[in-house]
Order: C-alpha cells, then sequence, then structure tokens
C-alpha cells in the first residue's frame, strides 16, 4: 500500500524564486489495484513519484510505502518497489542478464536463487534472442521489456510507473501496456502516472487528478467519470480550476 | 567494504573496460604509444644527425687565402674524437672553405645582374640572407687577424650562423671546436717559446665526480610526467561514471536500489580509482623502461631506474590517485551532461599538471612543509626517489598527506550524492551572461557566480597590466588610481551595468551594534595573526627577493614622506572601502548565490590574495579575506569589514611608525612577533571571533 499524505516538495527553497512543485498532494494507493495519477507536463507527477520512491526527499507531508515512512527508512521502502519511466535506464555496454544480474545482487539477491529469477523473467518476457546482446544494440521495445524485467527482479509488492510508454511508438506502447495489465495480482499495488487518458481508462482502477501541483479530483475512475470520458472528466476538472484562479491557468 | 559497493565498482569497471574508447586512451596509449613516441623521435634525431655529418657543409671565410694552415687544416680535416657525443657536438662535421662570393659592390650601390637592377647589400645584410636562406651554413669573419698574432692584442674572430637552422647550429660547434684547438695550439707555442714547461697553464685537472644516480635530469622529466600522466588517468573514467551517467538517464535507476547514496559513491571512486591506478602503473612501468632504454641508446645520455625506485614512485602515487580520483568524479558528478564535465574537468587538470611542472623547475627541493603541500609534494618526492634524494620522513609525510587529502575528496563525493540539487541539477543551456546581454537580470539583484568569477578576472588582469604599471609611473597617483578606478570603480561600475540591486551586491546596510566591537577586535587580531602567519609561510614559499626588498624599500620611504593623516587615507582608508566593495561586496554575494557561504569566503580572499601580486603576503592577505568574509556574512553588511580591513592596515602603519627599538621589541627582524604583541593579538582575534559567535544569529543569505 502507498499512503501519501500532505506531500509538499519546493525545489530551490532559499532561492530568490522558489518552485513548489507539490503542493499538499494526498491519496493512497491499495494493493490489488491500479492507481493512476494523471495530468498535463509540469503537474507534478513525477516529483510525486520519485519521493513516493525515495528519489527525492519530500519538503513537507509524508509517504509511506507498505507502512515504511520514506524519510525514516528509505532503502526500506526501495527494497518493497519496482520503478519504471519512460527512459529504460539501461547500461548500454551490459546485456539485459548482466544487467538483471546486477540489479538482483544490488537487491540482496545471489547464487541459484537470482539465476532462476533471471531465467523465469527471461521466459516471462520472452528474452531469450537478445539476453545476451549489448543493451546499446536493442531495439525499444527489447529495451522496455528489460527495463520492466528489471524493475521486477526482487518481486516487489509496489510497482511504480512514471510515464512508462511517453517515449514510445504506438505498437511498442500497447504492448508495455499489455504487460503492465498482466502484472495485476492481488498483492501489488501499481502507482502509474501518465496523462495518456486512454491508458488510465484500460488500466487504472483509482485515479487522481494532479494539476497546478494539487491533487484535484481523486477516487474510484467510475466514480470521477461520473458517466463522462476519463478525458472529459479531467479536462471539466481542470477548466473549473482555472475558472476558480485563472492567473496560474495553463 | 560492504557488497552492494564492490558490486557497483566491479559493474562500472567491466562497462569502462568494454567501451573501445576507454581502452584506446587508458591502455593503449601507455603500452604502445609513449615508447612508439619516445624511441621513435630518438631514434629519428639520431638518423638526422648522422646524415647531417655525412654531409657536406658549405662555410664561407672572409680572407680564406690568408688563413693559417694549421687553422685552415683544423677546419677542413675531421677533428680528433674525444667522446661518444661527438656527432651531437658536430665535431665530425665536414666543412666545405671558401670565400663568401658577395656582396660585389659598395652598400646602396646600383648593380645590374642578369639585366636586374639591384641595390647592393651590406655585407652583414648579405650574410643574413645566405644564411637564412640556408646557402650557407656559417660565416667566419676576422680570420685573417690570426696570421700575425700580437702578443699584446686579442684579435675577435666571428662565427655567425642561424640558430633556427639545425645544420647552421652543428656547423658553428663545429667551427668553434677548430677554433679553440687552434687557440690552444697558439698558447701551447708561446709557453714553449718562452720557455716554460707544459704544465704552466694547466698546473692541475679537475674531475667532478658525480655519485648520486645517473641521469638526474631525466628522472626530474620522468617524475613530472609520472605524476601528470597518473593524474590524467582518471579524466575518462571519470567523466563517464560521473556526468555520464547522468547524461545517459541510468543514475536514477541506480539510485532506486535499496543501498545508501554513500555506497553508490564509494562504489563509482573504487571503480575510478582502480582503473586509474592501473593507468598509473602502466605509465610508470612503460615510461620507465623507454627512458632507461632511450637513455642507453643515445650517446652521453644515461639514465639509471631499478625496480625498488619504481616501486617507491608507485606507493607515493596510490594516494595521488585517489585524491585525483575523488576529484575528479566529484567534479564530473556536478556536471548534468558530458560535455559540460568536460568543461569542468579540463581546468582542474590542467591546475593540477602545475605542481608537478613546478617540481621539476631545478632548485626547488622537498622540505618538511613542502611535504605537505598536495601533488607537489608527491611530485618532489618523486623526484628526490629518482635522484636518490628522497628521505623516509618525507616519504612518511607525502604518503599520510595525500591520503588524508584523499578522504576529504572521497568524503566530497559522498556529499554530493546525498544533495538533490547537484544530482538532478539541469544541464546548462545557455553560456553565462558575462556582460547582462541577455537583461534577464541577475538572480535576487545580485550578480550570477560566473558575473563574480569574470569580475575577479578582471580586477586581477588591470592590477598586473594597468595598476603595477601606474604605481611605477607614479606611486601614489598609480595606487589612487588602482584602488579607486580599478578596483572599486569596475565593480561598482560592472553592477551598474548588470542591473544588479547595489545595495545587495555591496552588502550596503547598517550592520547590528556587535559588530562594531568585533570588526575593531579582529582587525587589531589579524595583525598579530598575519605575522605569524607570513612567518610560517617562509616554510612553504619562497620569501621576497633581495631585487624586491630593495623596491619595497623605496615605496616605504616615498610613503612615508607623506604626512600622517594622507598615509592613513592612503594605506588604510582607501583599500578599506574599495577593496571590501570588489571582493566581499561583488565578488562575495556574487558567489553566495551559487555556493556555500565557506566556499565563497575562501574563493574570495584567493581571489583578494592573488590580486595583491605579492607571493610572500600569500597565506596573510587569505586569512584576511576569510575574516573579512566571514564577518560581511554574519553580519550581513559591508561596512564592518571595511572597519575590520582599516583597523588592520592602520595597526601595521602605527607599527611601522615607532620607534626602532619599540618596533624591535614587538617585531623580531625575522618578523615573528613578541609574545606581547602574540598574546595581545590573538585575545583580541579570540575576543572578537567570540563576539561574533554569541551575537551573530545564522544568517540565511548576506545579502
Amino acid at each position: 500500500m502507498i499512503e501519501v499524505d500532505q506531500l509538499v516538495k519546493v525545489y530551490a527553497p532559499h532561492s530568490p524564486e522558489p518552485v513548489r512543485a507539490v503542493n499538499g498532494v494526498s491519496f493512497t494507493a491499495r494493493p490489488g489495484t491500479v492507481f493512476g495519477l494523471l495530468g498535463p507536463n509540469g503537474a507534478g507527477k513525477t516529483t510525486t513519484l520519485r519521493i513516493v520512491a525515495t528519489v527525492l526527499r519530500p519538503t513537507g507531508g509524508t509517504a509511506r510505502v507498505g507502512g515504511v515512512d520514506v524519510r525514516r527508512d528509505p532503502a526500506g521502502v526501495r527494497r518493497q518497489i519496482g520503478f519504471l519511466s519512460a527512459s529504460t535506464g539501461l547500461y548500454d555496454r551490459l546485456t539485459p542478464r548482466e544487467m538483471l544480474a546486477y540489479f538482483g545482487k544490488l537487491y540482496g539477491l545471489d547464487g541459484a536463487g537470482l539465476e532462476s529469477r533471471i531465467d523465469a523473467l527471461v521466459d516471462l518476457f520472452e528474452m531469450r534472442d537478445f539476453q545476451t546482446r549489448p543493451c546499446g544494440l536493442l531495439s525499444s521495445g527489447q529495451k522496455q521489456k528489460t527495463s520492466i524485467a528489471r524493475a521486477l527482479i526482487h518481486d516487489p509488492p509496489v510497482l511504480i510507473l512514471d510515464e512508462p510508454t511517453s517515449s514510445l511508438d504506438v505498437l511498442v506502447a500497447r504492448t508495455v501496456v499489455e504487460r503492465i495489465d498482466a502484472l495485476r495480482s492481488s498483492r501489488r499495488t501499481i502507482l502509474l502516472s501518465t496523462h495518456i487518458m486512454s491508458e488510465a481508462e484500460r488500466l487504472c482502477d483509482e485515479v487522481a487528478f494532479l494539476y497546478r501541483s494539487k491533487i484535484q479530483a481523486n477516487g474510484p475512475r467510475e466514480e470521477v467519470k461520473a458517466g463522462r470520458t476519463l478525458e472529459d472528466a479531467f479536462f471539466s476538472c481542470v477548466d473549473e480550476v482555472d475558472r476558480r484562479d485563472p492567473r496560474g491557468a495553463a | 567494504m560492504s557488497s552492494s559497493v564492490v558490486e557497483i565498482a566491479r559493474k562500472e569497471i567491466v562497462e569502462i573496460l568494454r567501451d573501445r574508447r576507454s581502452l584506446y586512451v587508458l591502455l593503449l596509449l601507455p603500452i604502445a604509444l609513449y615508447p612508439v613516441i619516445v624511441i621513435g623521435t630518438t631514434f629519428l634525431a639520431t638518423i638526422q644527425i648522422r646524415k647531417l655529418n655525412q654531409q657536406t657543409h658549405p662555410v664561407w671565410v672572409e680572407g680564406w687565402d690568408e688563413l693559417p694552415d694549421e687553422l685552415q687544416r683544423l677546419l677542413s680535416e675531421p677533428l680528433p674524437e674525444e667522446q661518444d657525443d661527438d656527432l651531437k657536438r658536430g665535431r665530425q662535421l665536414q666543412l666545405r672553405l671558401s670565400a663568401p662570393p658577395g656582396p660585389k659592390g659598395q652598400a646602396g650601390e646600383q648593380v645590374v645582374r642578369d639585366g636586374v637592377a639591384y641595390e647592393e647589400l651590406s655585407p652583414e645584410d648579405y650574410y643574413g640572407q645566405a644564411l637564412a636562406n640556408d646557402a650557407v651554413r656559417a660565416v667566419i669573419r676576422g680570420a685573417p687577424s690570426l696570421v700575425h698574432l700580437d702578443p699584446h692584442a686579442v684579435p675577435k674572430v666571428e662565427v655567425l650562423y642561424n640558430g633556427g637552422i639545425d645544420a647552421s647550429n652543428l656547423a658553428r660547434k663545429r667551427i668553434s671546436a677548430a677554433l679553440a684547438l687552434y687557440s690552444e695550439a697558439v698558447v701551447a707555442k708561446r709557453v714553449d717559446a718562452a720557455g716554460l714547461p707544459d704544465t704552466t697553464l694547466t698546473p692541475f685537472v679537475t674531475e667532478a665526480v658525480d655519485r648520486g644516480r645517473e641521469g638526474a635530469m631525466l628522472g626530474r622529466l620522468l617524475g613530472a610526467l609520472l605524476v601528470v600522466l597518473a593524474l590524467t588517468g582518471a579524466f575518462y573514467p571519470a567523466l563517464d561514471l560521473g556526468a555520464g551517467e547522468k547524461e545517459r538517464g541510468t543514475l536514477e535507476t541506480l539510485l532506486l536500489a535499496p543501498i545508501s547514496r554513500g555506497s553508490v559513491a564509494l562504489g563509482k571512486f573504487w571503480a575510478v580509482f582502480a582503473i586509474s591506478l592501473v593507468v598509473a602503473l602502466l605509465n610508470l612501468l612503460s615510461l620507465g623502461v623507454t627512458f632507461a632504454f632511450s637513455a642507453g641508446s643515445v650517446p652521453g645520455m644515461s639514465f639509471s631506474v631499478d625496480v625498488a625506485s619504481l616501486a617507491a614512485c608507485f606507493f607515493v602515487l596510490v594516494p595521488l590517485v585517489a585524491m585525483f580520483s575523488a576529484l575528479s568524479l566529484a567534479t564530473s558528478t556536478y556536471a548534468a551532461s558530458y560535455k559540460e564535465g568536460q568543461a569542468y574537468l579540463t581546468p582542474l587538470m590542467i591546475l593540477g599538471t602545475l605542481p608537478p611542472l613546478a617540481a621539476a623547475l631545478p632548485g626547488l627541493q622537498l622540505n618538511l612543509p613542502l611535504s605537505l603541500a598536495p601533488v607537489l609534494g608527491a611530485s618532489l618526492l618523486i623526484k628526490g626517489i629518482f635522484a636518490g634524494t628522497a628521505h623516509l620522513i618525507h616519504g612518511v609525510l607525502v604518503f599520510g598527506s595525500n591520503l588524508v587529502y584523499a578522504l576529504v575528496a572521497v568524503r566530497w563525493v559522498a556529499s554530493l550524492y546525498d544533495r538533490e540539487e547537484v544530482l538532478w541539477r539541469p544541464a546548462a543551456a545557455k553560456a553565462p551572461d558575462l556582460l547582462g546581454l541577455r537583461r534577464e537580470g541577475p538572480v535576487g539583484g545580485v550578480p550570477s557566480m560566473p558575473q563574480a568569477l569574470a569580475l575577479a578576472v578582471v580586477v586581477l588582469c588591470l592590477q598586473f597590466f594597468a595598476g603595477a604599471k601606474a604605481q611605477q609611473a607614479s606611486l601614489i597617483a598609480g595606487l589612487v588610481f588602482t584602488l579607486v578606478a580599478l578596483v572599486a570603480g569596475s565593480s561598482v561600475g560592472y553592477a551598474w551595468w548588470l542591473r544588479c540591486d547595489l545595495r545587495k551586491t555591496f552588502a550596503w546596510r547598517a550592520p547590528p551594534a556587535w559588530a562594531w566591537p568585533a570588526a575593531l577586535l579582529l582587525g587589531l587580531g589579524a595583525l598579530a595573526i598575519n605575522l605569524d602567519l607570513g612567518y610560517v609561510q617562509q616554510g612553504w614559499l619562497p620569501g621576497r627577493t633581495p631585487e624586491e626588498i630593495v623596491a619595497l624599500q623605496e615605496v616605504t620611504d616615498e610613503l612615508s614622506a607623506l604626512p600622517w593623516p594622507a598615509l592613513l587615507l592612503l594605506i588604510a582608508a582607501l583599500p578599506a572601502v574599495t577593496e571590501e566593495l570588489c571582493f566581499r561586496g561583488f565578488l562575495l554575494q556574487g558567489l553566495r548565490g551559487e555556493v556555500s557561504g565557506k566556499l565563497a569566503i575562501v574563493i574570495s580572499a584567493l581571489v583578494f590574495a592573488a590580486v595583491h601580486l605579492d607571493p610572500s603576503r600569500l597565506f596573510p592577505q587569505f586569512f584576511a579575506g576569510c575574516l573579512a568574509g566571514a564577518l560581511v556574512i554574519r553580519t550581513r553588511s559591508l561596512w564592518p569589514a571595511m572597519l575590520l580591513h582599516f583597523v588592520h592596515n592602520g595597526t601595521l602603519l602605527g607599527l611601522e611608525s615607532l620607534d626602532p627599538e619599540t618596533a624591535k621589541a614587538l617585531v623580531a627582524a625575522d618578523g615573528l612577533p613578541s609574545w606581547t604583541l602574540r598574546l595581545s593579538g590573538w585575545g583580541c582575534a579570540a575576543l572578537g571571533g567570540a563576539l561574533c559567535l554569541v551575537c551573530a544569529r545564522r544568517p540565511r543569505s548576506a545579502g
């Protein structure tokens, strides 16, 4: 489970022009569900996910993953999460198998357990043909498969996906969405950030609209949609916020 | 070392070694290229010299027909063999002697040659042209005067040659050797004619026996090369592992693993260190063998190196390589992209090569204080190892101090991996707006760091090129011009041009009340501390030369002729206002926007010390700069720093105006303050410092 409460992140807090990227964001993502954080670029989605993943420190508020506070035990949080972003984050001079072995060891796996886990992921993502080819020579689809396998090497109960299809072509993006859909399980929490509403419509059980660094709407997907498409619901929400405060309109 | 650190280091090394570019740069260069360069150039030089010796070189001799027979023989026939470097000294060079073909007429006279009218050249110009065109290798003038030598006169023989042409140089050496032999023959005849024994002019012979290591000069060069190459070995891996990883976007993935940031930093450090160390070892072996081999194959050169010396050098290089690996990695980590990393690392590399080059200069020897100097101590020690003059205590100090520096640098790297603003810093998209042309306005109304550093460079150049000249022309007017126009004028003018907030840029605000007594006490205390620091510096850096002391005395004499109030204004008040505006105003406030307060103080104090262009006062100037900078940060006002500066300079003036006996009682001839002065000074400084610490609340910005 991911619990985020009144999260605040200010960049360059001591400069004359500090940037409040996240402003009092709260939501809860439950096991067995896919929680979608939806919003335009610059709304604060990536910052929120990076704080939950302990890559960034919050300026205020709290975030807990599986009951572990991101400030108190960041390594404990990282043990529970798998993180995937649009940039695959692969080492060009390592092969997919070496990548998986490297991160497996960093997550505390080794020996026969690590080898069998790598084999299982290689089979699951159909990576046999390219598992020993340097990542720099892989196609974008192969890279994304490797990247997902890397995020799952330690079989994490929480998966954080930061716009995983934003830089992919339409065919690869469809495959990735199918893979994510297949990763649902009763014990796994998936937190997905995206600005592609069709993806959220297909994958998310619950959604939150993040706009101007704040959560503007939050709840089960059908409840938030209120009979409209998710995209219409989002635009309606954004228009309402801009009408209330035109100064910060996009 | 934790398993994650080892795993990260192992993976980084594998990645580096899989990069073909790194293999070329790191391994191929030391193993193959250096021997090829050194042996190849030596071989080519030898061949070239042999070729020159096999040729016949035209030499013109004025009065060729009148030349004494013996001298003609000495110039025409090969000289007796002396040493194995005869080839290099041109003693076997074959000369073709003849009378000069021109000039035919008088200088300036119009002559027609091949139907073309020329103005005849003077003999000097004619010979100069012939030598430049390589038509002749040398010209001997005045040789006929040697035919009938008058024992009471010393005629002069001139050998004209062109120093830019190797063959001409060699011909000059050959001719000089022949003339020297002829001179010896003449002397021998005179001695014989006088009925004196042969030993008259040679009552004894001397033989200098070098009991040190063979080839000290080559050892010196090798030492400098080894340190430079050891430092540059860290360049590529550090760039790839720091800025490269950030640019490739793989850093975030790594930071998501359940390991500490310190482990990530350490893993990367060990990888850079291991690769740099291997490169250093390869360089050591490759250059050591190459030098020993090539020196043995070149006549007149000798160089011996043993395994123990190479091992000792490697031992010295270990902490040095560690320190530079950490520094390079830290610099590279700060950069957001590969290109930016190169821009930051290149100056670091250039700075790193200065100490080894300085160590290679003659005269600089390793002593206890220099053992502690970063890079320089190690460079001098390696020079000492090859010269056989290194002592164990120096080795221990150099190794220990460099180890401490390395640990500090590693700690710095680890701290960078814990700073979000460094890890997630966006790549600098624009070049610094030094001229304020983009008119975006300095953030917060103060100059940016590049603008502050640009001012520092400008003031340094102005001081060097204009200030020093102006003071040479007229001391007092020059001083006023330097301080008012060059130091303060450039700062205020630049701030105005950049449309900075002048009050913020120059911290122009009333300080808290406690700041005044604190500044007074610190100013009084700084004097005694600076006398001590000046003394300490003598052990590290060379003091003033006798010429500088004389020049300084002349300045002091001229200034002492001024009335007391004018002197106080010129030496205390004016620098206090103008220099503080520049260094603790524009520079410090500009730096404060982008680096920590401590670093800003250190940088501004370094510039302050450098601008004074007086290496013998480097430590005191730096300390005074730090003190004034800290006061500005603490009080958020420039005014107390001005008072401190005024009190410091004013007290120094007061000390110099005391009668000699009192002054001597306070400051000894070697510059050390008396215990009375020292206790009162340190006491004042301690009181002033305590006042600052107790009364100042931690400011958030100095602006």
